[in-house]
């Protein structure tokens, strides 16, 4: 029997027997976005989902951690991830455009009515749209998945987990 | 090319294919279940909607095999897709056991009059309904047999849709119920309905090497990690291997059947998991690979006996692909009109609702003249998927909603309310626009052609779904729901399909004689839901798994073996 084999190779190995490689593993390797690229995203993933006193808010969840897995992951398809970077390209030309400032450096306010303003061309929504699919997903996913930190967002909808929950596995024993 | 030797050989593990293996390796038979997809076992089923409902983790990537799909334009033209390209996904779980694996689980036994549709209920203009080759005394036997080796749990209850019964109650009482159930019964009961506990292959306890239902809540889509589901697997394909006759093979791919001059089949050819050519033989052959792939392994299966593919000679093969037409509904229960009490109750999860209605299942309404074939009506809470639900969110008066107008939305759908659900289940009448062939273009990564499959539904459907969910959503407003609302719609539901090889006595007009056998190709059955003429108004599963332990005394016979007697 070669189930050992097969299990290894298959996809759900990588879902869900291997923590996703860990949360160390995902912070020390970038994706294919630039540095600019990727600060930019993280001010648009707090945008969407924004920190409060009950919530701690995208980047307090974490979830760059799971879109830096999501850009390098194999199964995320290419032309998904291309879309994810061609709109922070056309997000920071026109911050530029509009304001003369990378959009990551425009204060809170400024942000939320320059975004307002670039959702309103379809293309743009769409991305947006997209961006925010894989946002549930790191605010949703169980926190093996690298969001989610400290199930806070669980915990913001009283979510009851199901279980048996996806393994931890700590990257460096493997 | 590597040729292995065995007697009894299954394309496809799942609800099909369990029984044959499950019947004729107990017979002593050696047996090879050729799967496509990987082994998992209960161990690897996780509740993760990540690798479950957001990425293809139990079916192939869509880049890899695809279907093509055709639709219906407005004027009348159909247009072809590839599901690489739409996103639609036919695919319902490849590994072993099959979509079994994934089910809800909902078994409903079919009514002796859904053997005989045509006869009882009259041709529906532009349909193509038939009556059964056999009757549901034909197939009550095997129903009872199922309860008792899948694992069937409920409470039979006396209620004018009763199907007739040899035993008197199921094998297993009900798994634990929701406290919901008591307030469905009573409001349905105060409108003069009857409501019945709907039976599930789950097991409320650990018995036949199975452990029990650990009531969990995520039953459909989801793997069963104790193994109470009554998958293929669990049920049947482990006890299959404990006789040791039987092997799976995961990651064996048919490619196709080879005929003999006779016209019979004499081996499979498959790829392993190394992507190597291989081939095996034997003296029967059986074909459960659910019903579009099986229609379209049997028309990849060209031959001198069988130029047009296995059984389609008259070509009927592919045609009359059934799917179950109907669609969903539901409504809140807002904790802020709720006491205490009740939203406590309101908010266990884990238990099962476990009712179902059959009040509909024939509609007696003058709109449908003397009297029509309806369907079921099963009641269930919206699935906890979390990711799905928010992405349903987002979008308010087709905007895109972000920030704190997100966040409050998110909240108040998931902690000011309990969404219930209901599904109606009705026939899908089988039409010329509805069916499987090879797509000339399209291929899968072996390079075989992709099924093409058209998916023409009939208006009638729509508005038998139309009327049923009016009645449902009554109760649902009897019980004090808000945010009532239904979605009939023609579109198949990719998860319950049948047909495409429907049995019958006349060659000219099925693909299978009464037995599942392919007509003129002695050692060829077929025992998913393709044989289905028409499917009834339940889901699939349970005839499926009935009908294939009927077809397995069948080759029993054929091989010299009285039929499976269980004790």
């Amino acid at each position: 029997m070669k189930r050992r084999a097969f299990i290894h190779q298959s996809a759900f190995a990588l879902y869900a027997l291997s923590n996703f490689q860990g949360i160390k593993f995902l912070s020390s390797f970038s994706s294919d976005l630039s540095t600019l690229e990727e600060t930019n995203l993280e001010q648009v993933l707090e945008l969407f989902l924004p920190a409060d006193a009950e919530f701690p808010g995208a980047i307090g969840l974490g979830a760059m951690n799971y879109f830096r897995w999501v850009l390098l992951d194999v199964d995320t398809p290419e032309k998904e991830k291309k879309r994810i970077q061609k709109g922070l390209q056309r997000l920071e030309i026109s911050s530029l455009k509009e304001n003369s400032k990378s959009f990551y450096l425009l204060t809170k306010k400024e942000k939320e009515d320059f975004f307002e303003n670039f959702l309103k061309e379809e293309k743009n929504e769409s991305w947006a749209s997209l961006v925010l699919s894989y946002l549930f997903e790191a605010s949703f996913s169980d926190p093996v998945y690298s969001g989610n930190k400290d199930e806070a967002a669980w915990k913001y909808v009283q979510y009851q987990a199901g279980f048996p929950r996806p393994p931890k596995r700590n990257w460096q024993k493997r | 090319m590597k040729t292995e030797e065995t007697e009894i050989c299954i394309v496809g593990s799942g609800a099909g294919a369990g029984p044959i293996a499950y019947s004729l390796s107990e017979a002593g038979f050696k047996v090879a279940v050729l799967e496509k997809g990987p082994w998992f076992t209960e161990k690897d089923f996780y509740k993760d909607e990540i690798a479950v409902s957001r990425r293809s983790t139990f079916t192939p990537k869509l880049s890899e095999e695809k279907h093509v799909l055709e639709q219906e334009n407005n004027d009348g033209t159909w247009e072809a897709e590839s599901t690489e390209d739409s996103g639609w996904d036919f695919w319902n779980g490849n590994c072993v056991g099959g979509s079994s694996n994934f089910m809800t689980g909902f078994f409903h036994r079919l009514k002796p009059f859904d053997f005989r549709l045509r006869s009882e209920f009259g041709e529906i203009k532009n349909a193509n309904v038939a009556d059964w080759p056999i009757a549901y005394e034909d197939m009550e036997p095997y129903y009872a047999l199922v309860e008792k080796l899948v694992g069937v749990s409920g409470r039979v209850v006396q209620h004018p849709f009763l199907e007739p019964r040899s035993t008197k109650d199921f094998p297993y009482p009900p798994t634990l119920e929701h406290p919901i159930a008591k307030k469905i019964d009573e409001n349905c009961k105060e409108l003069g309905l009857f409501p019945i506990p709907a039976p599930r292959a789950v097991l409320p306890y650990a018995a036949m090497n199975r452990g029990g239902c650990s009531y969990s809540g995520f039953c459909g889509s989801y793997g069963c990690a104790t193994g109470a589901k009554g998958s293929s697997r669990a049920a049947l394909l482990n006890a299959a291997i404990r006789t040791g006759k039987c092997e799976v093979k995961p990651n064996s791919m048919v490619a196709k059947l080879i005929s003999d001059k006779k016209g019979n089949v004499v081996a499979a050819q498959f790829y392993n998991e190394q992507n190597e050519l291989r081939q095996i033989r034997a003296k029967i052959f059986v074909v459960a690979c659910q019903a579009i792939e099986t229609s379209r392994l049997l028309l990849l299966s060209t031959g001198e006996k069988h130029p047009a593919g296995l059984g389609n000679n008259q070509g009927q093969l592919g045609k009359n692909l059934l799917f179950s037409a109907g669609g969903a509904g539901g409504g809140d229960f807002l904790y802020e009109k709720l006491s205490d009490k009740e939203v406590a109750d309101l908010k266990i999860k884990g238990p099962f609702i476990n009712r179902a209605l059959q009040d509909w299942y024939v509609i007696k309404d003058k709109n449908f003249g003397d009297k029509a074939k309806g369907g079921l009506v099963e009641f269930d809470f919206q699935h906890p998927n979390l990711i799905n639900r928010a992405d349903k969110l987002k979008w308010e008066d087709g905007k895109l909603l972000w920030g704190n107008a997100l966040k409050k939305k998110l909240k108040a759908y998931f902690t000011g309310a309990r969404h219930l659900r209901y599904e109606v289940f009705c026939d899908w009448s089988p039409n010329d626009n509805c069916f499987v062939s090879l797509d000339s273009n399209i291929k899968d990564k072996w390079g075989l052609p992709a099924a093409k499959v058209r998916l023409g539904s009939h208006p009638y459907d729509l508005k038998v779904g139309e009327y049923i969910a009016e009645k449902v959503e009554n109760v649902f407003a009897k019980m004090g729901a808000s945010n009532i609302s239904s979605s009939i719609t023609p579109e198949p539901p990719s998860n319950l399909m049948a047909g495409g090889c429907r049995f019958g006595r006349d060659p000219k007009t099925s693909v299978l004689d009464p037995d599942c056998r392919v007509h003129n190709v002695a050692n060829l059955f077929v025992t998913d839901g393709s044989f289905m003429p028409t499917g009834g108004s339940v889901p699939y599963t349970f005839t499926i798994y009935a009908n294939s332990f009927r077809v397995a005394d069948k080759i029993r016979k054929q091989l010299g073996k009285e039929p499976l007697s269980v004790s």
